[in-house]
């Protein structure tokens, strides 16, 4: 990476003299008085090949002096990746969608020439003192994807360069930090982040300001803070990219906390699988130590902070606060009763408060900017924004962040663009922790206890949207799939609670189930919701019963009917994509289909009516062509 | 979780199919005076930096089985010796976690995404084209000893559902089409 020597080369920081030294010199890197061209270099851009984006624009404009090559993190536009940003040396930019080598090529040729084209283009942006735009391009916050969105968590993602300490400073980083440091009481602090009626990004919700008095109030000669990194709901993945896109944010957020409740040592518990944000992570550790911002005596004030990154391992219930601290001790990743509650006895014994790397990220923000600012975005209940990972069966997917209380609506449909195939049928938040929301809520507006009452749960932010094609009964089938892998075994309600509601749900995919199915799921349920010793036995029925409240037909048109309306699961055809049924009312038995398919998966002689047998089907679709009737349906996916 | 007969069993089968390359392979179950002294060494350094205490031995864990691709068995004894605790404490951690493997795996692991946008997009498929197109089963090791198919929870890659991790790449929307041409990106390279 071009910035790993700059832990060497940069001045110790003492005093908001030598802060503003360093932020000069950040705005002389974001803002060099030439053209920049931004590379977005995150998990999901380099899955799309940004890596070879970025290869050959460097190759093309080396030695350019009109031009220099940076990278930046995530834009937020995942299906659109990889995206390049150019920003002219008068802060008006063109962000560029879906890059080739290609493309690339012919964008360093035109800007040597000193003109942008004006296709493949995703909008216009404006920097920095701009404030007009030569190009005829929608601008960023015109786009409908952006429009409703309100990015506070997510301001430095996508603009700065995540191992650049400089480019975070001349944002406002560490200002933050070095305000609270120099003109705040810990219980100013406090107070401040409760006025702002910040709440727990990580699915609980719990107000962070009172969990931050919990551990301040609990004297002991060492307290810590851990930030749980540990993403692990399937189909959630903002945290990794904030630790990827702006992972000094996380952190002036934790040595703020630090400072506020008492506590000199932190621990960041980062998922193995996310390498890219260790390697951010990791930089920006050592940065910050080497220029005196993490260790002894921050900014002269007394106050002393340090962190360690600690890798976790797998295992999906150490997103469990007890669970994580037992992993990060080494030990099997278990829960244990509370309390006593982590403020009380935490890691090693020592209190401890955790939050997700999301609360963290919004807490410089809220010192920044001031409490009443940031409860103003939210709701009543809740201020500030919530980043989600929308994906699913919608035509935008991405990472989203919008103001609490937006309605859900307004992120399927106004962001996300609608829904790829069939209708819009219900969206799945919180996971395997979570449950659907179906169409007829979707003017609920987002907020912790809304979708609480509607049997579904905030989660980390996880959204999948869900149209017609997708049966309900294999969704929840799929969630207590991966909570019977992930039950760590120690408490039976959990353990065999999972493990019981799985079979009945893979009897009603396969169309064995049985009318007393329903009222045993319901009751498991319950009995798993009382009963289980943590956070993911308790909520694990969740996919189940919310389903059951809101699909209840499509489990009796399983056991009933032998049939899944959407046309997905074991009984609508084996795969969710391009299942194909012929209409045997109506088969006259020609043979056509028979002749065209091409891996002989449909039976039947001539004059008798054929079928299709699911599991040989490539789902290639010929048969439909060969069809002179038009009866073979597709069903579900796409077609 | 498997046993531990189990997985010696596994392993004297799986030691078979290596053929010519099994003199490379530690067996899983080797304890610390069946292998020579450079390779105890080797776990030692590498395990050198990690605190001497219980905090140290997932971290040591991880670092070994970076270097080994999995867990032999000399490696967790000489983790728990260092961290003063029993052969049971290392061994009941390192099957807690699915990012633990207590057998050899290929030199590259491709694991196929089935996390839910995987799975809605069609990993099952992906998953079985990448066996059939390797001929061995999940969690096998190829007779090359250079592939290892297996499943993982969500990595994160939602919007390039179904995705797939090889080392630390992620390939996005894969098709069954593309699987080959995965593959054939890391045959012969190391890992």
């Amino acid at each position: 990476m071009s910035t790993l020597l700059q832990s060497d080369s940069l001045e110790e920081i003492t005093s908001i003299e030598d802060l503003e030294a360093l932020k000069r010199d950040g705005l002389d890197s974001l803002y060099p008085g030439k053209t920049k061209v931004l590379v977005g270099m995150s998990s999901c851009g380099r899955a799309a090949g940004a890596d070879d984006v970025y290869d050959v624009l460097s190759d093309e404009l080396d030695g350019a002096e009109n031009a220099i090559v940076g990278q930046t993190g995530c834009l937020g536009f995942c299906d659109r990746e990889p995206l390049v940003e150019v920003v002219e040396p008068n802060g008006q930019s063109i962000i560029y969608e879906e890059v080739t080598e290609d493309t690339a090529e012919r964008l360093a040729d035109a800007i040597t020439r000193g003109d942008l084209p004006e296709g493949g283009v995703l909008a216009g942006r404006l920097h920095h003192e701009a404030r007009s735009h030569d190009y005829d391009v929608p601008l960023f916050d015109e786009v409908p994807f952006y429009a409703p969105q309100e990015r506070v968590v997510l301001g430095n993602s996508g603009l700065i360069d995540p191992e650049d300490l400089g480019e975070y400073v001349a944002r406002d980083g560490f200002f933050a930090l070095e305000e609270v440091l120099s003109s705040y009481t810990p219980e100013e602090v406090i107070d401040e982040v409760k006025d702002s009626n910040l709440r727990g990004r990580g699915g609980g919700g719990f107000p962070t300001g009172q969990k931050w008095e919990f551990l301040a109030g609990n004297e002991a000669d060492e307290k810590y803070l851990i930030c749980n990194a540990d993403e692990g709901d399937p189909g959630a993945y903002m945290d990794r990219t904030l630790l990827e896109s702006d992972p000094y944010s996380v952190i002036e957020g934790m040595i703020i906390a630090g400072y506020a409740t008492g506590a000199t040592h932190g621990y960041m518990y980062v998922r193995a699988e996310y390498p890219l944000a260790i390697d951010h992570l990791q930089n920006a550790i050592e940065t910050l130590r080497s220029v005196g911002l993490l260790g002894d005596d921050i900014l002269g004030s007394g106050y002393g902070f340090d962190l360690e990154i600690k890798k976790g391992a797998g295992a999906f219930v150490c997103g469990e606060e007890t669970a994580l601290m037992a992993s990060i001790e080494s030990e099997r990743g278990m829960p244990r009763p509370r309390p006593p509650f982590p403020p009380q006895s935490g890691l090693w014994g020592k209190p401890t408060n955790i939050n997700n790397v999301e609360t963290w990220a919004n807490v410089p923000q809220i010192v920044l900017e001031g409490a009443d600012w940031f409860a103003d975005i939210g709701t009543d209940q809740s201020g500030g924004t919530k980043v989600f990972s929308v994906t699913g069966d919608v035509r935008n997917t991405g990472l989203v962040e919008v103001p609490l209380g937006t309605e859900l609506e307004t992120v399927v449909f106004d962001i996300g663009g609608g829904t790829t195939g069939g209708d819009f049928k219900a969206v799945q938040t919180g996971g395997p922790s979570g449950g659907v929301i179906p169409e007829e809520y979707g003017d609920t507006p987002i907020d912790y206890d809304t979708l609480s009452e509607l049997g579904s749960m905030m989660g980390s932010g996880g959204m999948i949207v869900i149209d017609e094609s997708t049966c309900m009964v294999d969704q929840s089938r799929f969630f207590l799939d991966f909570c019977v892998d992930e039950s760590c075994g120690k408490c039976p309600p959990c353990r065999y609670g999972t493990k019981k509601t799985l079979q009945i749900l893979e009897r009603i995919t396969n169309g064995e189930g049985e009318a007393e199915d329903i009222e045993e799921l319901r009751s498991l349920g319950d009995t798993m919701g009382e009963a289980s010793l943590c956070g993911l036995g308790q909520t694990a029925p969740n996919p189940v019963m919310s389903t059951l409240d809101y699909f209840e037909q499509e489990y009796w048109a399983h056991i009933e009917d032998e049939e899944c309306p959407a046309g997905d699961c074991e009984l609508g055809g084996g795969a969710h994509a391009n299942t194909y049924k012929i209409l045997h009312d109506e088969c006259v038995g020609c043979h056509q289909c028979a002749k065209a398919c091409p891996v002989d998966a449909i039976s039947g002689e001539q004059g008798e009516v054929h079928e299709i047998d699911p599991e040989a089907c490539i789902g290639c679709g010929q048969c439909v062509e060969a069809c002179p009737l038009d009866i073979i349906e597709v069903r579900g996916g796409e077609a | 979780m498997a046993s531990l007969d189990s997985i010696r069993q596994s392993i004297h089968e799986s030691d078979a199919d290596v053929g010519g390359d099994d003199a490379e392979i530690i067996p899983a179950d080797a304890d610390v005076e069946d292998v020579c002294d450079e390779e105890v060494d080797t776990v030692r350094s590498l395990i050198e930096p990690f605190p001497d205490d219980k905090e140290g031995v997932i971290p040591a864990l991880q670092e070994v089985q970076g270097e080994y691709g999995y867990l032999p068995r000399f490696s967790m004894q000489l983790i728990a010796d260092k961290a003063g605790t029993s052969m049971a404490h290392v061994y009941g951690t390192a099957s807690f976690y699915s990012q633990f493997y207590l057998e050899p795996r290929g030199e590259h692991t491709i694991k196929v995404c089935t996390g839910t946008a995987c799975h809605v997009k069609g990993a099952d498929e992906i998953s079985e084209e990448f066996c059939d197109e390797l001929d061995v089963e999940l969690e096998e090791v190829t007779d090359d000893g250079q592939f290892t198919v297996s499943h993982v929870r969500c990595i994160g890659a939602c919007s390039l559902a179904p995705a797939v991790m090889v080392g630390d790449n992620v390939h996005g929307n894969v098709t069954e089409e593309k699987v080959p041409d995965v593959i054939e990106e890391y045959r012969g390279d190391d890992a």
